[in-house]
């Protein structure tokens, strides 16, 4: 954790927010795709995000890392915050932000590398050199990741060869082996079966200790067993959000209510 | 029932049929040139022809083709004329004759006929009649001047050159030649060999064809020297070829902002694949060998001018267009390779908080290295198949030095250099009409199809296997 080296202004945060999202207005090209968002995110809790396809989750969730740099002709206004400091500000180095922003994919997106490599990647561009100190790095974040026994006896051999769910608690293993404090997931499980999903879902819970994990999907089970917050989007908007088991049983808006009850969405 | 015939069906048997002619067409060109590449080295055995009017030949058969003739009295009749290939340049120019068929009287294959290979002059057939040492005959009669040949070959280098050794044969109309044994490359007698004898015989010439230099103006020899300049020139090529091409690739790909800048270089780089061959070869003599070369002449050779030393065709100018000629298919299979890697696997570095160019290193390099090393074989298989601009940036048809050798500083790139591709031209289509180098063309031809298809099947097997091992598992 390196919150004690961030600036805070204590006068706008509670203690336990890491992420501010201010009136956050986002367009790819001409088209709109979050408009004028507000929120906080905890420290240390899972805060979900849920809502239809195209409602503007993913986008959210890749502005807090600063993914959307790398799509062309896309344009902001409003600020995001991560401990006080704007992540979108002019003094931000954007690699050192995603290295305390780690992030999970919707497809388990391992390199062609092996087991091993794929953990050792982020260490490795972050100046760890190889040896014993790498070796020890790559053994915890795997069985951190619930993946070391599995794995353990073939670290050299190719991280595609392991089955999809193992392959995404290996990119979770590889997320956390650069010490992140937030961890955002896209759609972890969605190409997992059942047992594959309950597995991550156990290793997030257990992760939750240590990292704040930001999790976007669209499966409201999910939100509901995993999450303390959540927040409903649609089209581009945060209609609300709050508590997870209040937002479920007594929604304070019309569209939430429609949507987790499937009647829209 | 033929109105039952629908338009459908015209078209599948119209493209069918084109297909299966195309692919008969390529199957005929390859087996003519195996066929006649192969027998090269086998030993044909030799025929005497007593022909009516008393005249003998020897040689062997090469073809037989009819011919149609009408007589006086207007009827029809086939007669066969007889393709011989008889040896001895002087009496036979092209080393070869024809022969009516209808007035060969007799034919029968002697055993004690000979082929005596010289390294100049051509093949000679004939009959053993004496060996000669500093003029006095001390063998007599083939089994003696064979026996006597044989006894004196291992130390034959050393004693041509202390005493004046010669052989005499006889051709079959009883002329006596005289060969200096200097100037005797082998002989044998083919009609006596076993298939054993045959095989072994085979497969020294064959030998002796990829790994010495030609004799007699390329009709005879080994094409070593051309495998040597084609393989020295093509890894020249791509030494230069592969760095920019895989640079522009990651440019126009990676780097590049894509509008209109980037579609004006594609239209040009594949325009570039369109121009033909020997267009490249006009630059490449304007650009690099008169200016470029001029100019490396005039300020590092001065004192050789007007002598050039680069100012003329060499095998580094050679190697250059073949570079401008081959950038495109390196551009193009570079290209296809990145555009290939997942976007998520960029996205999975960047998200660990690498940056650009780390995630082009470390991810993007080693999932595309299959697709750079497609093209650089696919480049490499092109390079080896070009010919017509290398005529005019350095390329002979003959070279009695290689590129490299031992003498300082080791590496010539100015050297002109010979080529198997321009061999086959040279021995296939020599001005002087002979055809006694075309058996030497088609051995080329085979040799340089088998180079050409073994690059590109490597290059196939290499990116299927290379794939596999980088295809991403989804679900």
């Amino acid at each position: 954790m390196t919150t004690e080296n961030a600036p805070v202004t204590p006068k706008i945060l509670r203690d336990e927010t890491i992420i501010d999202v201010e009136h956050v207005s986002f367009w790819y090209g001409d088209r709109p795709a979050l408009k004028d968002v507000t929120m906080a995110i905890d420290r240390q809790v899972i805060t979900a995000f849920i809502g239809p396809s195209g409602c503007g989750k993913t986008t959210l969730l890749r502005l807090i890392n600063r993914m959307n740099d790398l799509v062309p002709q896309v344009r902001m206004t409003g600020r995001i915050r991560m401990n006080g400091v704007d992540i979108y500000g002019p003094d931000t180095d954007v690699t050192r932000l995603r290295r305390r922003v780690g992030m999970v994919f919707q497809q388990p997106n391992p390199f062609p590398k092996s087991i091993y490599e794929n953990v050792a990647y982020g260490p490795r561009i972050h100046g760890v050199k190889s040896g014993g100190f790498l070796d020890e790095i790559v053994e915890r974040c795997l069985r951190r990741a619930f993946l070391w026994e599995e794995v353990q006896a073939q670290l050299e051999e190719s991280a595609l060869g392991l089955s999809l769910g193992q392959q995404q608690r290996l990119c979770i293993a590889r997320a956390i082996a650069v010490e992140p404090e937030v961890l955002l997931m896209d759609e972890p499980c969605s190409s997992l079966d059942p047992v594959a999903t309950s597995r991550i879902e156990e290793l997030m819970l257990d992760l939750k200790d240590d990292y704040t994990i930001v999790i976007v999907t669209h499966n409201m089970q999910q939100a509901a067993r995993v999450s303390e917050t959540t927040g409903f989007m649609l089209k581009g908007e945060l209609v609300e959000m709050g508590v997870t088991d209040a937002m479920f049983t007594t929604p304070r808006d019309r569209r939430t209510e429609d949507y987790i009850t499937g009647r829209a969405g | 029932m033929g109105s039952k015939w629908s338009k459908d069906d015209a078209l599948i048997w119209l493209s069918g049929g084109t297909l299966v002619l195309g692919f008969l067409m390529v199957a005929g060109l390859i087996l003519v040139i195996v066929v006649h590449g192969l027998g090269m080295f086998w030993p044909q055995e030799l025929t005497r022809y007593e022909l009516r009017d008393g005249r003998i030949v020897l040689g062997h058969e090469t073809s037989r083709v009819s011919v149609r003739t009408t007589g006086s009295a207007g009827e029809r009749s086939v007669t066969y004329r007889l393709g011989i290939r008889t040896g001895d340049r002087e009496r036979y120019p092209d080393e070869y004759t024809w022969l009516e068929e209808g007035r060969v009287a007799g034919r029968d294959t002697p055993r004690e006929a000979v082929v005596v290979e010289r390294v100049r002059g051509g093949d000679l057939f004939g009959f053993l009649e004496s060996f000669v040492d500093d003029g006095t005959v001390v063998a007599r009669g083939f089994e003696a001047v064979r026996a006597h040949y044989r006894e004196q070959a291992p130390e034959l280098e050393r004693l041509r050159r202390q005493r004046a050794l010669s052989i005499v044969l006889s051709s079959e109309d009883g002329r006596q030649h005289s060969v200096s044994l200097s100037n005797v490359q082998r002989i044998y007698a083919p009609n006596e060999m076993t298939t054993w004898a045959k095989v072994r015989h085979y497969m020294g010439g064959a030998w002796a064809y990829l790994w010495s230099p030609p004799r007699d103006e390329n009709r005879l020899g080994g094409v070593y020297p051309a495998i040597f300049g084609t393989a020295a020139m093509v890894i020249l090529m791509s030494v230069v070829v592969m760095p920019f091409g895989v640079l522009a690739a990651f440019y126009l790909r990676e780097y590049g902002k894509p509008g209109p800048f980037l579609n004006v270089v594609r239209v040009a780089v594949n325009s570039l694949a369109g121009v033909p061959s020997i267009v490249f070869g006009v630059f490449g003599l304007g650009f690099f060998v008169y200016f470029l070369g001029g100019t490396l002449d005039s300020v590092f050779f001065p004192a050789d001018l007007p002598e050039p030393t680069f100012g003329r065709g060499g095998i580094l100018w050679c190697a250059l267009t073949l570079a401008l000629l081959t950038l495109p298919v390196v551009i193009v299979a570079v290209e296809e390779g990145l555009a290939g890697v997942p976007p998520v696997l960029r996205e999975a570095s960047h998200a660990l908080g690498a940056t650009r160019f780390e995630t082009l290193w470390r991810v993007v390099v080693p999932v595309v290295l299959p697709s750079i090393l497609t093209g650089l074989i696919l480049s490499v298989a092109r390079a080896a198949g070009t010919v017509a601009p290398l005529m005019i940036t350095g390329v002979v048809a003959f070279s009695a030095e290689l590129p490299v050798d031992g003498a300082w500083p080791f590496v010539h790139l100015e050297r002109e250099f010979m080529h198997l591709g321009f061999h086959i031209f040279d021995t296939g289509f020599r001005p002087d009409g002979g055809e006694a180098s075309l058996p030497m063309a088609y051995t080329s031809t085979l040799l340089l199809l088998a180079i050409v298809v073994a690059l590109n099947a490597a290059a196939i097997g290499l990116r299927s296997r290379l794939r596999r091992r980088y295809s991403l598992a989804v679900a």
